[in-house]
């Protein structure tokens, strides 16, 4: 996947992400474009399995409070997929659903680590 | 925090063979290309079908095409020159020890034997020519429910059997139409509460019309189109608290036109409050929001409904009983029995359970109560489970039906670590999880197969697998070969107006490829 292209340097909307393994990259961001055409344009390694169908879960981010409580709450399909999402927090989205703002210059996008969740508490996931 | 060290494979010439190409065996392999230091890194994939993507083709439901999205993923993983498609390739198969509890024989299992048409190479002979081998090829039994009329009765089918026929898998489409005929029944009853049991469901209750753009087979959609289903009850042993399904699925089976919905009001007003009363329990989102859609119910009010379902609880289906009422299932005569058509199933006899245990309510137990009782049905769909099969010389897990593994390292009963071998998806974890719960196994198992290939000591490049001469006389299919019956199906979807009209027939792909 290609994104939708970069803003010119120093014109865009300032976004760290917080990888899963630690690491954190930080990127300039279009304002609209959604948090999965952003991982597109960066590479930043966000699946969505299902490209963006609100049927996969796997684009789940975690927003820093203030940010999330800006936002418009999730909808019904949007709760349903995040209700299989690993390591789910109270400000979790999917980034599929979420647009970028002005508020968002600066904040920080944290990309749950699922594989170690899996791993390491044992838990089971989701039901058949 | 500082960053985990990168891992990489440190350009060693490493072969990886994968057997199975379903959604566990893409994603291990979109992983290992995609490391660090893959250059020389081959992957080749082994698949019993002619089609790639396992249940992304053939479990997900047609009407959610949108999951099967994660293939344009393994289309785009398959295309890379380091990757290799070996379809129509059983590793394999044999049949288990009778005293497993698997399927019986009546039942279509693709890797109970050989296959008469797929190459049959076994894991031994693959050995030699990779550094590492991942088994992903899945669950392709089911569990049993092990009770009278089950293995007797007509019209008593796994749902297994069901989605394969209903997604045109080729190893159950001729033999399950003539044994399906939906003209004669109104009534189906669903055993088991998962998820696919509600794909089941939704098939049935659906207009066929709303089914028509996708990809169900035209004889699958002729037989929904003479339908006389009327009624679907699903049925679990426990209550609406541990229920298996997923929030999506209940809210999709509750907005269905003209299909009502009902429930034991009393058992959800309890489980309410035992949700209230316990907001740490496993999953308390899901389930509070799974038994708020409950309580609000269809959109469709029972009164003006025409098609409907229920949710049944706590019942354990104790015998199928025939519909003619003598009985097939105590019936003396063998010899009679195998010359007359099987009797039709015509009602279940269920224990009536009560929950039991002690914490978390989402964890109870069923137990018998002692009582019993017994409703009519039309048809059974046993959704109790997918169960995996186990290959010669492999160590596997009778009871949990899995491969014996350690976060993926195949191990031996003694836990001894078989070295190069490894497992992920539904073959290492169990039948559940959705593709998300498969991709993130298969990344982390993909991870831990490179870390050991890069912490080995180099050792002489393997020779590469001599295809043709184990091949013998059946056709391998190459990715090339799936592309073009790919997009043959597609043409052939495209001239009814739907997104592609599957080929359920083996031969017929060997012969467009031939
Ligand atoms: C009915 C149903 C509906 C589902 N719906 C959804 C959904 O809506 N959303 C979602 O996220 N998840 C869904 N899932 C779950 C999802 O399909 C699984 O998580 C995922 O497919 C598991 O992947 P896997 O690769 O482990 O196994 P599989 O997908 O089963 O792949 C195994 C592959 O191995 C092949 N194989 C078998 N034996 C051999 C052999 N001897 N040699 C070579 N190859 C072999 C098989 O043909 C198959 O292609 C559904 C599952 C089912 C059963
Ligand atoms: S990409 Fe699948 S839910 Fe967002």
């Amino acid at each position: 996947h290609g994104g939708k292209g970069r803003p010119k340097k120093g014109e865009g909307i300032t976004l760290h992400f917080k990888k899963s393994n630690g690491e954190i990259e930080t990127v300039e961001a279009n304002e609209g474009d959604d948090i999965v055409d952003v991982s597109w344009e960066w590479d930043l390694d966000i699946e969505a399995a299902c490209e963006k169908s609100i049927a996969c879960s796997t684009c789940h981010v975690i927003l820093e409070d203030d940010i999330y409580d800006k936002l418009e709450e999730p909808s019904d399909d949007e709760n349903d997929m995040l209700d299989l999402a690993f390591g789910l927090t109270d400000t979790s989205r999917l980034g599929c659903q979420v647009k970028v703002t002005k508020e968002m210059d600066g904040t920080t996008i944290t990309l749950p680590s699922a594989t170690r969740n899996l791993r390491v508490d044992g838990s089971k996931p989701t039901p058949h | 925090s500082s960053a985990a060290p990168a891992l990489t494979l440190g350009t060693r010439p490493f072969r990886v063979g994968i057997i199975g190409g379903g959604p566990a065996g893409f994603y291990a392999a979109s992983r290992l290309l995609g490391l660090a230091g893959s250059e020389n890194t081959k992957v080749d994939l082994f698949e019993l079908l002619p089609t790639p993507f396992g249940l992304a083709r053939f479990g997900v439901a047609p009407d959610h095409p949108e999951v099967k999205n994660c293939e344009h993923k393994f289309e785009e993983t398959a295309r890379d020159p380091r990757f290799r498609f070996f379809g129509n390739v059983q590793v394999g198969g044999v049949a288990p020890s009778p005293s497993s509890p698997s399927s019986s024989t009546s039942t279509v299992v693709p890797n109970l034997s050989p296959s008469p048409l797929a190459a049959q190479i076994t894991l031994s002979s693959l050995q030699p020519h990779y550094d590492a081998i991942l088994l992903t090829y899945g669950a392709s039994l089911d569990r049993l429910l092990g009770i009278p009329g089950e293995d007797t009765l007509s019209n008593v089918f796994s749902a297994r059997s069901f989605v394969n026929w209903y997604n045109g898998h080729p190893y159950h489409s001729s033999l399950l139409a003539p044994l399906i005929n939906l003209s004669k029944l109104e009534h189906v009853t669903v055993v088991g509460q998962g998820n696919v049991a509600l794909d089941v469901a939704r098939i049935l209750l659906k207009d066929p019309a709303a089914l028509e753009e996708f990809d169900v087979p035209e004889g699958v959609l002729d037989e929904l189109r003479r339908s006389k289903v009327k009624r679907v009850e699903i049925v679990g042993r426990r209550g609406p608290l541990q229920l298996a399904c997923t929030t999506k699925e209940v809210r999709e089976l509750m907005n269905l036109p003209g299909v009502g919905f009902e429930t034991d009001a009393a058992l959800l007003k309890e489980a309410m409050v035992q949700m209230e009363e316990n907001p740490g329990m496993d999953m308390a989102r899901m389930r509070k929001r799974a038994l708020g859609l409950l309580e609000k119910g269809s959109k469709t009010k029972m009164s003006s409904a025409e098609r409907s379902w229920s949710f049944e609880f706590l019942k354990s289906p104790l015998e199928l009983l025939a519909a003619d009422a003598t009985g097939a299932s105590s019936s003396s005569n063998d010899a009679l029995d195998l010359l007359a058509p099987p009797s039709r199933v015509g009602a279940v006899h269920y224990g009536i359970n009560e929950l039991v245990g002690s914490g978390d309510p989402s964890r109870l137990s069923a137990r018998s109560t002692g009582q019993t009782t017994t409703s009519s049905t039309d048809m059974v769909l046993k959704s109790v489970g997918y169960r995996s099969i186990g290959l010669p010389g492999l160590p596997f897990d009778e009871r949990r039906g899995i491969v014996r593994n350690q976060e993926g390292r195949v191990i031996d009963e003694a836990g001894q670590t078989l070295p190069g071998l490894y497992t992920s998806g539904w073959l290492a974890r169990g039948p559940n999880g959705v593709i998300a719960t498969t991709m993130f196994d298969a990344f982390a198992t993909a991870d831990l197969l490179a870390a050991d290939l890069s912490s080995s000591s180099p050792s002489e490049a393997r020779p590469e697998l001599p295809i043709e001469q184990l091949r013998g006389d059946r056709q391998v299919v190459s990715w090339e070969d799936w592309e073009k019956l790919d997009r043959e199906e597609r043409r052939r979807g495209e001239e009814k107006g739907k997104l592609r009209e599957k080929m359920t027939e083996v031969k017929e792909m060997l012969e467009i490829l031939a």
